[in-house]
């Protein structure tokens, strides 16, 4: 029996799937066909399917629709446990992954690895089902692999998925896939380009896809702002009604031009700030490191100490008067001071964690060598502007 | 070129002078107590790419006159002998139009534009201190002068003030002018 091509399916059926809200391509998101194949690049949002608990619901309605006594359907899931693993296991998955931080459980979301860094592994599947009975007659198996990489000296970032068909059955063949995405209206990006035309999945492939995005804050105008790539994947076959679609959209990214403006030749930049860094460069100071740790240690909130039970991060702030009212409670200028020596305080007084805000022993001082203290101010600052740490921010302290 | 007086955000105990070379950590060794030119591998140099001044006060806020001058000055006159304690003159290499007085913050007070974009974003001593390249692309001749430190640093708030001189001038060694405070002579060792 012939299969009928995606313009065919009944009027009525393209009218129930138009409730759906299908974030797929509109005209402004073509694709460029890889080797001019005859498949359209765009596809209307009524024809989308979000994944299978959707389709299941509307099998009815398709069925009555369809013309054809053999319509088919497809949508889009999770692969289960027990199927992930098997999968993980396959040679394709092996290379797809090989070493590395992506190398992790899959469909736990994005993981982030660094400041600048984040990847999703995902263990999927496409189900084909026969409209009419509703039996399943396919299921394609697929390992996809996103990376986003956020860089702290400029405006534009990267995203790329790979995606690699690593087995399956039945009415699969013919499968292709392509990817569309765009910035929302509220968030502060711009898509300068998307590269992931229509490809056919097959053992022995990897599909590729790309997009780069900037940030559209004001470059030298102290601006922050954030801004996802809302991707999508579109899986096509001739034989079936419609398509199946999956969720690739970014995690956050955070640009800023407050930070390290005129200054140390960085400017603004770009970064994930769901990771929260770690500041090691305190472990080079002996009297330094010792009172954090101690106070890391002998505190009831460890603040700063990313080990144990309920870690509590440091939490950076702009404000120069917490600044200066943390400072005046740890380090009053009143306090008798030996020679050479200068006051140090923990938690910093860049924190809401500082001594003006919490109880002691949660906070505490002491006297460090001079040098050692102005040295120190430099590194946390370094720190900062490395990792753009910015208003809000949290991150940890290891003093060793 | 006017001079510029306003208050500058003091932290651990310094400001910076800066361009577009990158953060290096800082060795104290063969330190005159007030300025440092700083060499990209972190040591005491001539026409350094970023510099440190030493305050007395450790954090809290000092006066700062900042001057960017069309041509050398005269040598430090008696008068200034008498108003400050320590004068030191060092050569800097700084890139960049931005080039120049930084605090160690460099931000100050949570911010965001308001919906009409009409909130004006907080200045920090970039904005408010003039910038050398003034003077040209350097290098730099800067004359620091301090008075006030070591009241400063035992509490004395407002006793600190501090004044640079900046002109264009080829790379040379430092010029202690005058050294005599006890700040400076710990950090002299």
């Amino acid at each position: 029996m012939q299969l009928k091509r995606i313009t065919v399916p009944a009027l009525g059926a393209v009218a129930i799937l138009g409730t759906l809200l299908a974030p797929v391509s509109t005209a402004a998101d073509t694709t460029p066909q890889a080797g001019g194949a005859s498949m359209p690049a765009t596809v209307s949002a009524a024809a989308a399917v979000p994944d299978c608990t959707e389709l299941d619901k509307r099998l009815p309605a398709l069925a009555k629709a369809a013309a054809e006594d053999e319509a088919l359907a497809a949508c889009d899931a999770p692969a289960a446990e027990e199927e992930a693993a098997a999968q993980l296991r396959t040679p394709a998955a092996k290379e797809l992954l090989a070493a590395g931080p992506c190398a992790t459980a899959p469909n736990k979301g994005w993981k982030f690895t660094s400041r600048g860094r984040a990847c999703n592994p995902e263990s999927r599947l496409i189900n084909v089902r026969n409209v009419r009975t509703g039996r399943l007659v396919g299921q394609l198996y697929y390992l996809s692999v996103g990376m986003i990489v956020a860089k702290n000296d400029s405006l534009t970032w990267d995203q790329t998925v790979s995606m690699k068909k690593t087995g399956g059955w039945g009415r699969i063949a013919g499968t292709s896939v392509y990817g569309v995405g765009r910035c929302a209206s509220a968030d502060k990006c711009t898509t300068l380009f998307t590269n992931f035309p229509m490809q056919r999945m097959g053992e022995g492939r990897t599909n590729e896809g790309q997009w780069k995005m900037r940030s559209t804050i004001d470059k030298q105008g102290k601006e922050r702002g954030k801004g996802q790539n809302r991707a999508t994947a579109v899986f096509f076959n001739p034989g079936w009604v419609g398509v199946a679609q999956h969720d690739l959209t970014s995690a956050s990214v955070r640009c800023d031009s407050i930070r390290n403006m005129g200054r140390g030749g960085m400017g603004a930049g770009c970064v994930l700030p769901e990771y929260w860094p770690t500041m090691t460069e305190m472990k080079q100071f002996p009297y330094i490191s010792q009172g954090i740790r101690k106070v890391q240690r002998v505190g009831p909130h460890h603040y700063g100490r990313k080990t144990g039970a309920n870690p509590n991060p440091l939490v950076y702030t702009s404000n120069a008067g917490i600044r200066k009212a943390n400072n005046e409670a740890a380090c009053p200028a009143s306090r008798p001071r030996p020679p050479g020596q200068t006051c140090d305080e923990y938690p910093f007084a860049s924190t809401l964690q500082g001594a003006s805000r919490t109880q002691w022993p949660d906070w505490g001082w002491r006297w460090v060598p001079k040098n050692e203290n102005d040295r120190q101010g430099y590194q946390i600052r370094t720190f900062y502007d490395n990792n753009r740490i910015l208003n809000g921010d949290r991150f940890w302290v290891d003093a060793g | 070129m006017a001079a510029v007086t306003a208050q500058i955000e003091i932290d651990h105990g310094q400001y910076l002078l800066e361009g577009d070379a990158g953060p290096v950590d800082f060795s104290f060794t063969g330190f005159n107590g007030l300025v440092a030119s700083v060499g990209p591998d972190g040591q005491v140099t001539d026409g350094g790419v970023w510099g440190v001044v030493s305050t007395g006060m450790r954090s809290g806020s000092l006066k700062l006159t900042v001057q960017v001058l069309d041509a050398p000055p005269l040598p430090p006159s008696a008068a200034d002998h008498e108003r400050y304690s320590e004068i030191v003159e060092v050569s800097l290499a700084l890139d960049g139009r931005a080039a120049g007085v930084f605090s160690l913050p460099e931000e100050t007070n949570p911010w965001e534009p308001d919906e009409d974009g009409d909130q004006e974003p907080p200045r920090t001593a970039r904005d408010v201190f003039p910038r050398f390249s003034g003077a040209g692309p350097g290098p730099y001749r800067v004359r620091v002068h301090a008075r006030g430190r070591d009241a400063s640093r035992d509490g004395d708030t407002g006793a600190e003030e501090h004044l640079i001189l900046v002109w264009a001038a080829p790379i040379g060694t430092e010029t202690v002018f005058r050294a005599t405070d006890q700040c400076g002579a710990s950090l002299r060792h």
